[in-house]
């Protein structure tokens, strides 16, 4: 008896340890792919409702935080890689750096375009399941009538969590890219995707900035 | 002798009619035979509408079957069964689609482009499920949000 005694004396600090681990420990899932996507979204709204961005003439600058925050959160390189899939491995090195560039300016310019249009909707994430290095992470945002779900996929990158591919209301915009970018592809060159890609890139970005900025990003060979 | 050879035809005949039978059943039940075929399986947020025997396609071109559905939890696992000179790489989409607009619902996969190939009995992570259609009648009906 006293032995025991003795011994469960010995437990209680040990329990105290160990459930201080156990709160480190989920104090320190900050890097949990939900709590990222929510500090993403988060962050992008700031940037879209702050009324010192607001206007034409700020957009630039706008559009350069937005840059900063999406970039930080998508991986361009998996995403465009996925999207170019049997073509990628055919691409030198050289190509395949100039494609993940134009890729993200493209996506960049979409998503900016896109998120002008925001008019204080309510954005919640729902759920997330982990698999391993994957990880899905459900957001709906709310709309007046219903909710339009955007599903963020992630993949581990060492201690990281970045973004490989978005499902808008279960669609692909991987697999989207894939079979535009196939079609095009097959039915002309790699060489007209490029050149596609550059007008779209431009095209988009005339939408947002002030027109004496149309043509930074701008090309030779448009048409 | 004549008996002997007509037991002998009449024994012929009869395997004749049996591997007839055998090969109708085949055709018909859409069986497999052979190791010419794998497994993988896909899990979908909804398999509305597709059905077991459903084809699953790569780029238009018949490629394998819907062997079975199960529901795994609150998602529906797909196996499909493959023809082995298909390699289907870890990035590669598997989507429900419909042939029309009111068709049949198949299993369309796109390829990708990354050098792992998924294994026989392995799981193919990307997904897309079937688009409904009274869904987006009902959106419409709705009014657009």
């Amino acid at each position: 008896m006293r032995m025991r005694r003795v011994r469960l004396h010995h437990v209680v600090p040990l329990i105290l340890v160990l459930s201080v681990i156990v709160l480190l420990a989920s104090s320190a899932r900050a890097s949990e792919p939900r709590l990222l996507v929510e500090a993403s979204v988060e962050e992008v709204l700031r940037i879209v409702s702050n009324p010192d961005l607001k206007g034409l003439e700020k957009a630039a600058e706008r559009r350069r935080q937005l840059r900063q925050a999406v970039s930080r959160r998508f991986d361009y390189t998996e995403m465009a890689r996925r999207s170019l899939a049997t073509h990628w491995s055919r691409r030198s090195e050289p190509e395949r750096q100039e494609f993940v560039d134009l890729f993200s300016k493209l996506l960049e310019s979409d998503y900016a375009y896109k998120i002008e249009t925001y008019s204080g909707e309510k954005i919640v994430v729902v759920d997330q399941q982990i698999d391993g290095d994957y990880a899905k992470v459900r957001t709906a945002v709310r709309l007046k009538h219903e909710d339009v779900a955007i599903d963020y996929k992630m993949l581990k990158e060492d201690t990281d969590w970045k973004v490989y591919d978005v499902m808008i209301e279960g669609l692909s915009l991987v697999n989207n890219f894939r079979s535009q970018f196939n079609r095009i592809i097959l039915s002309s060159s790699y060489d007209e995707l490029i050149k596609t890609m550059r007008v779209r890139v431009a095209d988009l970005d005339a939408l947002v900035s002030p027109p004496a900025r149309n043509h930074q990003g701008g090309t030779p060979g448009t048409p | 002798m004549a008996s002997r050879s007509t037991e002998t035809i009449v024994g012929a005949f009869v395997l004749l009619g049996l591997a007839s039978l055998a090969y109708l059943a085949i055709n018909l039940g859409n069986l497999s035979l052979g190791a010419e075929r794998y497994v993988v399986y896909a899990q979908f947020e909804s398999a509305a509408g597709l059905k077991p025997g459903a084809s699953v396609e790569v780029a238009g071109v018949e490629v394998g079957r819907v062997d079975e559905i199960t529901l795994a939890v609150d998602r529906a696992r797909v196996t499909l069964s493959l023809a082995k000179s298909v390699k289907l790489q870890d990035d590669a989409i598997a989507s429900i689609r419909t042939k029309g607009i009111i068709g049949d619902k198949y299993v369309q996969i796109s390829l990708g482009g990354s050098n792992r190939i998924i294994p026989p009995g392995g799981l193919i992570r990307e997904t897309e499920s079937p688009i409904q259609l009274e869904e987006l009648i009902r959106r419409f009906v709705l009014g657009k949000v």
